[in-house]
Order: C-alpha cells, then structure tokens, then sequence
C-alpha cells in the first residue's frame, strides 16, 4: 500500500471558515472540528486536494486502512479522513443477521488522503501545514494555487421540502410497534429516525456555511467529494484513541435551553427517562468497549454528565478503557454502529429500525473523522448532518423510543429537530 | 491447580451486555479459560465447561437457540453448574415449567431495591441490595408454589417479581438484574459467590 512522504510547506493567506469551505468547492477537501473536552488538542483541521481514496466502492476492506496506517506510522498528524456509513453494519456484523439496505450513493466507507493538510487553532491561527507525497500520483495541485484566494461565483440558495419518509402517521405507528416490541421482551430501547428530503438551489457551499455557524461546532465536518456534499454539526464524539487509552462519550437526552427556564439543565439531569436511557447507552458502550478492551480497564468516568450547546443541553457519559489493539479495523469492528444511534440491545434493536424506516440510512448515524500515522483515531455520530447531491437535499431526524415515550410528542420532538436545520437554511415548508 | 485449565462456558443469546458479564467473570476469577458462544452455534455440543453461565439477551426463554438442545442433553446429565442472567434466569425457571409473564413494572436502566435474606449467592450483601434492572418480563413470586422444585432466593421490593431464584436439587442460581451493569453496586460479590457455592465445591 501507499507510503507517503510528509514536508512542511509555506502558505501565506487569511483564513476563516468561509475561506476554508471556498477552498474545499474549488480543491475538493474536508474540513473537521475536533471538540475541546476531556484534552487540550482542540483543532480545526482542512485536508485539500484528494490524492489517494480507500474505499468500499473500490473493492478495499477495513484492514487495508490498518496497511495504510502501519504504513505510514511516521506521520504523526491526522492524514485519513473519512466516514463509515451506518449501512455497512451487516458487513460487520455475523452475516444473515442485518439486512443489505444502502440509502444513497454513499460508500458504505470512504477513507481519503489529502495532498494538504492545515491544523489550525479553535480560531483559525494555523499551526501546521503539511504536505503529502508519494511516487504515483498526479493530481498534485502547487501551493500557489492553494494559496490564491478563490471566492465563489454565488453566496445564493434556496431550499424547499419535499417530502418525510416514514410519514406522521408511520413514524407515530412505528412508535407504537416499539412499545409492543418492548413489551414482548424483544428490546429496551429503539432509536427511530425519519428522512426529511428536499430541493436545494444554488450554492450549496452557502448552505453548508448557513449550516455550520448556526451551531456551536463540536465534531461538525464539511466534505465535498465529487458532486457530493456531506456537512455535519455533530455534538457527538463515538470514540478517542490515543496510544492504548480509548473514550466514548455517548450523548442520550436533549432539551432546549430556554430562557424562560434556568433549570432545564437541571431538570434533564434528574429526569428518570432519560437518566435510564442513558444508563442503558452507558452499559451498551461498556459492553462494547469490552470486547477490545483488558478485563477490569472499562470504567464509567462520568455519568450523567451535562453539556450545554447554543440550543439544548443533552445528557452525556464518558467510558474509559485500556485497549487489548491499536488496529482500526478491529476496534471498528467491535463498536460500530454506536449504541447511542442503534438501541439496545444492539442487534434487535437494528432489526427493528430496519422492518421500520424501511431504508437504509446512508451515512447518517454512522461516523465521520481521521487516523493519524501514530494510530490516534477521532470519530463522531454522524447526527444532524445534512447530505446534497445535485440539487437534492437530504437529512434524518430521530429519538430513542423507550416505553416511556409519547408517540405524539416523539414526532414532535423530530419536527423541533428537523426546524433547527431548516431554520438554518432558510427553508421554505 | 486443576481449576488453572477449566473452562467456564459463556452462552451470548445476542445481547449487548454479555462482554460486561464477561469482564466481571474474568476479574473476579481469572484463573479459569473463558469461552463466549453465540446461542445458535453448534460448538456449543463439544464443549462440557466447569459452569454454563447464560447471559442475557432479548426475546423470551422459547427464543434462545440451541439453548435448551444443549441444556438438556448437556448440562443436566452432567450436573453442570449453571448461573443464569436476566433471561438466563427466565430460562432456567421456564425450564422447570414456571411460567415467564409480561411485567407489571416493565423497567430497563433502573436501579432498583432487592430483597434476599443474605444466603446463598447473596452471602455477605446488605439487604436490600441494588442492582439495575433490564426487563419486560418477569417471573411473579406468587405463581412458586412450597413444594416446586424452584425456590425464590430474591424479589423486587416494588412489585414482589422474582430478581433471584434456585434450583431445589441442582447447581442452578439465576439473578433476573444484572451484576455486570454499572448500576449494580455488589455485582463482583455475587459472582464471587457464584463460584465458592457452585463451582469450586
């Protein structure tokens, strides 16, 4: 597999979120927040001009990453950025147990190699810039080019909804064969979600940017890969590495902040549904942390945590482990998908999802973030993330379905979502 | 030094909790080899373990692959201790022909208080214990009658369900919470009793 080397170069121009997206349209790129908590190596990092793709659509597995990362295990920065999407769960999973369901035109995994990467601080100093090389490629780009200020011919757009799928009435009648799923002793817990689609006109880098400053940026991403475009404004880490140590911070309960109410943060820290669920979740990812982890090395480091966003707090807990391997391919293998995007328990819990949403969810609910060459890995849930291709545009919203849910007051609670996204683009309904 | 190559047979009925269970095993005695099984394999045939341990998972005790093919022709012929989990124990009472009802209180992530008069797999524990409960479906204590080979070793302060039970004649305990849930604060020393009562006896 492909080694590359790794030089520093010069690049003199300003930089800011904008500029960073106007790059990404015209070189092709991804743009990934890291979130400050639990270390201090909050960055924003920019991978411009794709040179080498690992991909499911070309025949490549999870352990050719391994190849790639052992092979290049001088490079001590982020160097492969991608996302594993949440239908490759039956090529994990004991085939015969998950369906083959594939949403949208999405690989099922997708790990890129940047000829330029850019660390910058929280508020765009640049720390590092990096480029890659290796003997067989062409598509370099020089550094000039990169540095040139490029604009983009149009800041318009306009986005109108066409459709949700489930509809209302399916999503609340999902709801209910939940509760009976539940009942029966087939599973605790279901996280529904429904597709909301629309047309989008104009640029979608400006939607993309609409996107991304409407929200406190945790783990949000910005892809354009070919006629596809992936923005996320992710709250959510899946898990950490950094030598043996790994953390996974699910997030389960949601509130909005208000200003009406102070307490909202403390009423979500004491309300039994969610605290329950969140135990649930908290006891999935010990479970799965387990499988790649030394006996006695998983521990509960917070439960329940609060962490509060622009517009909602949410419940959080933080598992620790000490990990039995560094490879990506099997530490993949034993998480994924997240238990706080599935159910629990996990595999009845997928089953259900599938007999219900019907479709597949691309790569929603799946993960998205880069490997360094030292073996660290930095992957988020991919949840509030919006998908356009063309001129179509499409997002999911969702919530955990336990008995204690109101079927009613779930589907509102993925219409509040679904108009936190649309209020930021302006859609029209 | 004999228990240095014994097997202890972990049955996974597709559950998202068996690798705890299997953590809290491995820390409180690791000394003994571990394997973990999925319910539907057949490896499960040549292996005659120390102890089955079968762990929790979804659906009902009818649901649980070749469980029962292998309990019947393995386990009980060969007096096999059994520790059986959350729907391990629904099993292990279905099996002696209890009857496994929706519960009246159907609970899961919730820590709960238990009752048990400090004997047995409860050894040493204060009374009331907690543990985390994850389930739909209960066994009532009501339905045990004096002379049923089951007997109730714990029930759930707040609504009477079965949290543990035994087998009057055989090696058989199960817990319906769950020791290996986070939630549970004296997890280690059920197992830990587990072994000295049932395993290394």
């Amino acid at each position: 597999m492909w080694k590359f080397k790794i030089q520093n170069v010069d690049i003199h121009r300003n930089w800011s979120l904008s500029n960073a997206i106007s790059m990404i349209e015209k070189w092709e790129g991804t743009l990934l927040f890291t979130s400050p908590e639990h270390n201090k190596s909050h960055n924003i990092v920019l991978g411009i001009n794709p040179i080498s793709t690992i991909s499911s659509d070309k025949g490549h597995t999870l352990a050719d990453i391994d190849t790639i990362i052992t092979t290049n295990e001088h490079i001590a920065h982020p160097f492969l950025f991608g996302h594993i999407s949440y239908d490759a769960k039956h090529t994990i999973e004991e085939p015969g147990i998950y369906k083959d369901l594939q949403d949208n035109q999405f690989a099922l995994f997708q790990f890129t190699i940047y000829q330029f990467v850019f660390i910058f601080t929280p508020s765009w100093e640049l720390k590092n810039a990096l480029e890659l090389t290796s003997c067989n490629e062409s598509k370099t780009v020089l550094i000039d080019q990169i540095e040139q200020f490029y604009s983009p011919e149009s800041q318009q757009f306009s986005v109108s909804i066409e459709k949700s799928h489930p509809t209302k009435e399916e999503f609340i009648k999902g709801v209910k064969t939940i509760h009976n799923y539940i009942k029966a002793g087939d599973v605790y817990q279901v996280n529904l979600t429904r597709k909301v689609s629309a047309t989008i006109s104009g640029s979608a880098t400006a939607a993309a940017l609409a996107l991304l400053e409407s929200n406190r940026i945790e783990f949000g991403v910005f892809q354009k890969c070919g006629v596809r475009y992936l923005i996320s404004t992710s709250p959510e880490r899946f898990f950490q590495t950094n030598g043996l140590t790994i953390l996974t911070s699910p997030i389960k309960g949601t509130a909005p902040t208000s200003p009406e109410n102070d307490n909202a943060g403390t009423d979500l820290l004491n309300d039994e549904k969610n605290l329950r669920e969140l135990a649930m979740i908290t006891d999935l990812l010990r479970n799965d942390l387990s499988r790649i982890c030394h006996p006695g090395t998983v521990t509960v480091k917070g439960y329940p945590l609060l962490k509060t966003l622009s517009n909602v707090h949410h419940l959080v807990a933080d598992i620790e482990g000490k990990l039995t391997t560094t490879d990506f391919s099997k530490i993949v293998t034993a998480l994924f998908p997240g238990g706080s995007i599935t159910g629990c328990p996990k595999i009845r819990a997928c089953q259900i999802i599938e007999e219900l949403e019907q479709k597949g969810r691309g790569p929603y609910t799946g993960s998205f973030g880069y490997i360094t060459g030292h073996k660290k890995i930095d992957l988020n849930i991919l949840i509030r993330t919006v998908f356009i291709e063309n001129n179509q545009l499409t997002f999911n919203v969702g919530g955990g379905i336990t008995l204690m849910s109101n079927p009613e007051e779930e589907f509102l609670e993925t219409q509040h979502k679904a108009r936190n996204i649309l209020q930021a683009l302006n859609a029209k309904e | 030094m004999q228990s240095m190559t014994r097997t202890i047979l972990l049955l996974d009925n597709y559950d998202s909790f068996t690798h705890n269970l299997l953590h809290l095993l491995q820390q409180v005695r690791p000394e003994y080899r571990y394997r973990t099984i999925r319910n539907t394999s057949t490896q499960l045939f040549s292996i005659t373990p120390a102890a089955l341990i079968i762990g929790p998972g979804p659906m009902t005790p009818a649901e649980t692959g070749l469980l029962n093919n292998y309990f019947q022709n393995t386990i009980k012929p060969k007096n096999i201790p059994t520790l059986g989990v959350c729907l391990g124990m629904q099993y292990l009472g279905f099996e002696a022909g209890l009857s496994v009802t929706k519960s009246t209180l159907p609970a899961h992530g919730a820590a709960i208080e238990i009752n048990h008069n400090t004997t047995d797999i409860f050894t040493g524990l204060p009374t009331p214990t907690i543990g985390a409960r994850y389930n739909s479906l209960e066994i009532a204590s009501k339905t045990i009658p004096a002379n049923h080979s089951i007997e109730v070793l714990a029930t759930a302060q707040e609504n009477g369900a079965v949290m543990a039970l035994r087998h009057k004649k055989r090696p058989h305990v199960g817990v319906q919470f769950h020791p290996e849930s986070f939630l549970t604060t004296k997890g280690h020393q059920i197992i830990d009793n587990f072994f000295q009562y049932y395993v290394e006896i």
